[in-house]
This record gives C-alpha cells, structure tokens and sequence, in this order.
C-alpha cells in the first residue's frame, strides 16, 4: 500500500474513464503522421512517447529479467479544457483508421467538474435529448378506394404556404373597392431556414446557406427563404436582389440595425420579413450571447460595437412593457421602416403563455404571423441548464394555439410557424409534416439545415456542441480563418440545394397518399395518428397502435 | 430637376381629419410621406402618433420638422442623416429609436427608453428623461457617435449595454438633484462615454465602467 499522499489525486482530478469521449488509439495502425494531433479543435490529443517495460519471462532459469521499449503514438489529455468532444476530426483525417472517440459507458465524471471558478456550464447545441414525439406521428388516412390517390412523381403538387396576413374574402374585397392597404404576404416554401446570426456562423456558412437559397430560387423553383438571426447582415448583401430571400430579424441587442436602416436607400428590393425575435426554445427567457473571441472585425463593424467584447442580450427588449406594448410598438415600428409593405412577426419561445401572445396578434391589425420555437430548438450559445430544463416542447404548444384561432375562426387569416426539433433525428419531413398537420403554416429548421447542408457534428448525445467557444471542428460556427476555410461555400451551397430537393419529394409523397395536391395540409389533422394515447389525447388526435 | 426645384417653403400636416377625429400612425406617416415630396421643411400637428420623421431619405433632404401637437411614443425613430425635428413640448418613449443621423430636440421633458438602439445623430431634450435611457446605442467607426444631452437628470438604469454613445447629463434643474444618474447605470456597457455634473447614488456598474478623473 502506497501512502496517500504520493498519489496525485485532487477532488477535481480526472482520468479517461471519467471523461464523455475516451480515444481509443491504435498503435499497430498508427504511423506518427500527426494530422490527428494537429487537427483536433481542443487539442484533447497529444503524440508522445513512453519507456515501456517488455517483461521477460523465463521459465526453465531462476532468473527474470525486463527488457524496455519505446511506445511512440497518441495519448488523451485528462485537463477539463481539454477534454475530448468526440467530434471525431482525428479519425476524419487519420490515413490508417488508428484513432476515433468513442462514447464513454462509464459514468462520465466530467459533468460534476463543469463549474470551476463558479462559472456554470455553457455550450452550444440543443437539449441533450435524442427522443422526439414527432418522429412517433404516422400519417394514416390514406386515400385508396375512397378517393383517388395521387401520384407523387406525376401530378402537381402545389408546396408553398402563405407568409402574412391572409384577410377574409369579404374584408379582403372591401379593401381592394375602397382602395384601402392591404398586408403584404410572401409565398414561400414551408421549410424556412431558421435564424442564426452572421455572428454565430462563420462567413464561409453563411455565403453557402445564401448561395443555396438563391439556387433554389431561380434555378430550382422552390421559393426558399433564410432568416439572418440577430446581428443584421453584410451591407453588400442588403443592397443585392438576394435580399428578397431573407428574413431580417430584431432582436433585443438592436444589434446590426443601424446598417439595415442605412441601407434601405439603396435596397433594390425588400427583405422577405422581419421577424422581431421576443424568445427562443433553446434558451426562454435568456439573451443572446456572442462571445468576445467571435467578435472579430466585421462582426464588431456589423453590430455598430468595439471588436473583441462579449455582446450579452438583454433577454427582454428594453422599451417594451407589456404585450401589447410589444406587439403593437415592435410591430407598427418595423411595419413603418419599409412603407408597412413588408411582413412583420413576432418568434417567441414555446410557452404556457403562447396563447395570450397570439390572441394579441389576432386582434393587431398589422402582425403578420407568430413563429414558436419548442423547447428542442438550437442555440450557438446557452447555459446547459436553460438548453436541457427550460421551455416547452412545440406540439402542444402549437396546438393549443391552432385550436384557438380555428375557435375564433381565424385559422387562416395568422399563420403559425413552428420551430424547435423539426429533423432531430433526420426525418426533417415527416418532422415538418407532422406540425403542419397539427396546425403550423411552416417550419423553421436550423440545426438540421447545419448538419445536412455543412456537416455539423454536433449531437444530443453532447458530440461536439462547441459553437460557444468558436472552435468549430468543421469551420460552421468560428470566425476563425484557419478552420472556417475548411468548408466550402460552394459545397454547401450545393448541398442545402440537395436538402431542398429531397424535402420537396418526400413532401409530395407524404400528401400524395393522402390525396391532397391543391394545397399544404395545413391543419389536417384527421390524416395523422399517434401510437401515444397520452398524446394522441393531449394534441386532439388519433391515438393508433 | 434638383430636389429644391418647384417646391414649398413649408408644409403643415394635422393629425387630427376634418371631423376632429386622431389619424392613426400609418395613415399620418403616408401624408407625411407625401409632404415631404412637397416641401423641406415640415409643420406636423400631431395628435399623438407614433414613429413621426423616419423615412425622410437623405437624398432629398434635408428636412427640417416642427412638431406643435402631443407627440406619439418614438419620435424620429430610425431618423435618417439629414433630418432635423424639433418639438416644441415634451416627448413620449423612445425619443430617437434606432436613429442613425437624425438631430432631434425636444423643448420639454422626455419619457422612458430615449436613444435606444441608436446609432447616429443627436438627442438633446430641455428637460429631464425617464428610465433606460441611451440603452443598447450602437457605434459605427465610419460615423460620428450618437449623442445624448439631457439639461436635467437621467431616470434609472441609464446607458445599460451602451456600446458607443456619448451621454451628457448637465444636472440643471434636475428632476432628481439627488441623483442625476439614477440607480444602476451602465451596467452591461461595453462602448463609449458619459459625462455629467451633480450628485449620484454612485450605483454605476463597477464591472463594465471606469470612471476617469474630472
């Protein structure tokens, strides 16, 4: 027995098994190349080399003896800053299949140690939950015999919803006879790529997403629009005919506004709206958080702000004072700056109160839909308690307020878009499918359109989920040149075109079965089922099994 | 045609119709629009709508605006350079939100919110102001700095997340003589300057601030 005191042992000491990711490292396959070690975003790997005893094992003489080598390879650091998050860039670029992460079985120690200095955990990503209710939604009403189905690869399918205010036929025509305003509505394609600030993404990903949507435009024919997040947007883009794909938003930094507002002299057209940010599922009640090392010049010129500073949020805007103040001040401000001819809406997070927020927009006359992001929604940075504990899951929230416009009767006057998990696990359309059928004009989709369209590698197992601290292992969500030169705007570009595409048949597939071609089975909730009685019950739908 | 040509000394435009009755903000805005094509220099008699004197674009400015009547929450909002609105009593919220160039004074005192988010132009109000004052201001290096002169004092929470703007607070007939910083400034701050004369409850944010000599 040694004494206690000659090992080196702290309350906060770690070995491999204590870590999430431990690196299994093959010294056979290895070749000392070292890309490995170089590439690895928290240089969680070292090469290295160690005295290694050959024991020598005689059996027909008394005497034993050892024999020592030199092992040369790869060994995991245990140093919390450094600890391994299974990213899997060293096995992405090892030439022999020497080295990958694996996930610990273990019980990961890590978790306790996070909070030194008093700093709670903080991280990018999503709730580290992999389950998703929409993907137990099945659609079930299927046309055989009754009615005609229809043939996905054959007939038109009309795909696009309706972004603004729809009137009512007759007040609709009032207007249109007296000559009075009318609100702006954008037709557009259901799947909107969700707001994520220039701040968070790096330049090389946010050309892909605007290269792709603009492919998709004109070329593909499928009226895409991308939302830029807090923190506006490059004034060349501002001034270009692209502007027309993008959704602006406010939120309560202001921040990059006052470029927006420069700019709009020169537009050569209008955004495609303005989404006035109050909340997001990743993180209710909480600000944004760009971090000081993501603030690098361009940024800092963009947001109007000294270059290399934290730029915090506020989680509420700071004038506002009550939901009708909100809804009514925000809204009117920005309907305003573009002539009231551009449509404005609010995006909060999922919440009990949801509804209170929409009946309020029901009665504005110049709101022009709520977007509700769920609880499963993505975030380039949060508190990892407000990301796993704080929100509410979208579908009930979305349903609830479906239903209580469809009381009212105003269900096709304000649409809903709902946000937050849609393709957690992959299935993007049947995901989107799902809420539209529950009630949503749309979905907005951000982590998924990350990892089909740039790779991201990021996961609900907490893989990755890094975009906080602006180490990007696939160069998505860092301004930092060296890694965001690893993606390729052209090949994202290429890809969120791929993604698109492949919605656009399995949305046909899914609604040629149910017979419905004419027009987005927006509310059609007779046509899905749920193996969940409870939830069946709770979203007013068929519980099947 | 340059665009003084064939244009009016002065254009007044009333807030209320003929039957005496409030023209909302979006109906006001569009005769303010189309004054504006008549003439430079504007008369509003408003009755309390909001948003008055943005979208006044510089290219065929400048634009100087007089404000007679009760003024709507967010005078000059996202105010453009070249525009110059003057009112004559005292101001609502949101005095100067999200300008970017506008001068705007106000001959009274100012309520919550005045400056937020702006980024260019001047805000000087005869008075004192309310809460929240020059909060979340922004600064572009290609451009002057936003400023805010307040004659009187500041109401709480003033210059949080200020990232750029110059505030002047002169103490003169302070509302609050106490205190004419109010409670807790410039917490969050990260940009820009504040001077001011009087007594304060020394509150500021000791983490985003530093105060330099007299």
């Amino acid at each position: 027995m040694v004494s206690i005191q000659s090992i080196p042992s702290t309350p906060s000491s770690l070995t491999h098994i204590d870590l999430q990711w431990i690196v299994k490292h093959r010294e056979d396959r290895c070749t000392l190349c070292g890309k490995c070690t170089s590439v690895c975003p928290r240089e969680a790997i070292y090469l290295t080399y160690r005295r290694q005893r050959m024991p020598k094992l005689d059996i027909l003489r008394k005497q034993r003896g050892s024999e020592y080598r030199t092992f040369t390879g790869v060994r995991q650091r245990m140093a919390k800053a450094n600890r391994c998050i299974g990213c899997g860039m060293c096995a992405s670029v090892c030439p022999n299949e020497a080295i990958a992460p694996v996930p610990n079985g273990n019980d990961a120690r890590v978790r306790m140690m996070q909070n030194e200095k008093g700093e709670a955990a903080t991280r990018g990503g999503r709730r580290n939950v992999r389950y998703s209710l929409l993907d137990k939604v099945m659609f079930n009403r299927i046309s055989m015999l009754t009615d005609p189905a229809l043939d996905a690869g054959r007939h038109e399918f009309e795909l696009n919803t309706l972004l603004g205010r729809v009137l009512a036929p007759d007040e609709y025509l009032r207007r249109k006879l007296a000559g009075e305003w009318i609100p702006p509505v954008r037709e557009i394609f259901p799947f909107v790529i969700g707001s994520m600030s220039f701040g968070a993404l790096s330049p090389n990903m946010w050309l892909g997403l605007l290269q792709g949507v603009a492919y998709c435009n004109e070329v593909l024919g499928i009226p895409v629009v991308m939302a830029t997040g807090e923190g506006g947007c490059p004034p060349w883009v501002l001034k270009s005919p692209y502007l027309k794909y993008i959704i602006l938003q406010i939120a309560s930094g202001y921040f990059g506004w006052d470029e927006i507002i420069r700019a709009i002299p020169e537009m050569q057209c209008e955004p495609a709206a303005i989404e006035i940010k109050y909340g997001q599922g990743a993180k209710p009640g909480d600000g944004g958080l760009l971090m000081w090392f993501k603030v690098s010049k361009l940024i800092a010129r963009l947001r109007g702000v000294p270059e290399g500073v934290d730029l915090p949020s506020p989680p509420v805007h700071q004038t506002l004072y009550s939901i009708e103040e909100s809804v009514m001040k925000m809204i009117q401000s920005l309907s305003m700056a573009w002539g009231f001819k551009v449509p404005v809406y609010p995006k909060i997070s999922a919440s009990t109160s949801a509804k209170a927020v929409l009946n309020n927009l029901v009665r504005n006359p110049y709101a022009s839909a709520l977007l509700i992001d769920g609880v499963d929604g993505g975030t380039g940075a949060a508190y990892n308690v407000s990301m796993d504990a704080t929100g509410h899951p979208i579908a009930s929230c979305l349903r609830d307020c479906y239903l209580d416009l469809a009381k009212q009767g105003k269900q096709n006057e304000i649409p809903i878009f709902a946000a937050g998990g849609v393709g957690k696990n992959g299935n993007v359309t049947q995901n989107g499918m799902a809420l539209i059928m529950m009630g949503a004009s749309g979905v907005h989709i951000g982590k998924y359109i990350m990892q089909s369209a740039a790779g991201c590698l990021g996961s609900e197992r907490n893989r990755c989920n890094v975009c906080n601290i602006g180490i990007c292992p696939k160069g998505i969500t860092s301004q930092n040149p060296k890694l965001y030169r690893r993606l390729d705007p052209d090949k994202v570009a290429e890809r969120v075109a791929d993604t698109f595409m492949a919605i656009r048949t399995e949305m046909k597939k899914i609604m040629a079965p149910l017979g419905r071609s004419q027009s987005l089975p927006i509310g059609m909730s007779d046509a899905i089922g749920i193996e969940d009685a409870d939830a069946a019950k709770r979203l007013n739908i068929k519980y099947i099994c | 045609m340059s665009p003084t040509d064939n244009k009016k000394d002065s254009t007044t435009v009333k807030g209320l119709n003929s039957e005496g009755q409030r023209i909302s903000s979006k109906d006001f805005e569009d005769l303010v629009q189309a004054a504006a094509k008549e003439s430079q220099n504007l008369v509003l008699e408003t009755y309390g709508q909001h948003n008055v004197g943005g979208r006044l674009m510089p290219a065929s400015g400048p634009y100087n605006i007089n404000l007679t009547g009760p003024v709507g929450q967010r005078l000059g909002c996202m105010g453009q350079p070249g525009t110059t609105i003057v009112t004559e009593g005292p101001a609502s919220d949101d005095v100067g939100y999200l300008n970017i160039g506008a001068d705007i004074i106000v001959k009274g005192d100012a309520t919550n919110g005045v400056c937020n988010a702006m980024a260019q132009g001047k805000v000087m109000i005869k008075g004192s102001i309310g809460s929240r004052g020059l909060t979340m201001t922004k600064w572009n290096p290609d451009y002057e700095r936003p400023e805010l002169w307040v004659l009187g004092s500041v109401g709480d929470t003033f210059a949080e997340f200020n990232c750029g703007g110059t505030g002047i607070v002169c103490g003169f007939d302070a509302k609050n003589p106490d205190n004419v910083l109010g409670y807790r400034p410039c917490v969050g701050m990260v940009g820009g300057i504040i001077y001011y004369r009087g007594k304060t409850d020394d509150t500021y944010s000791r983490t985003s601030v530093k105060r330099r000599a007299r």
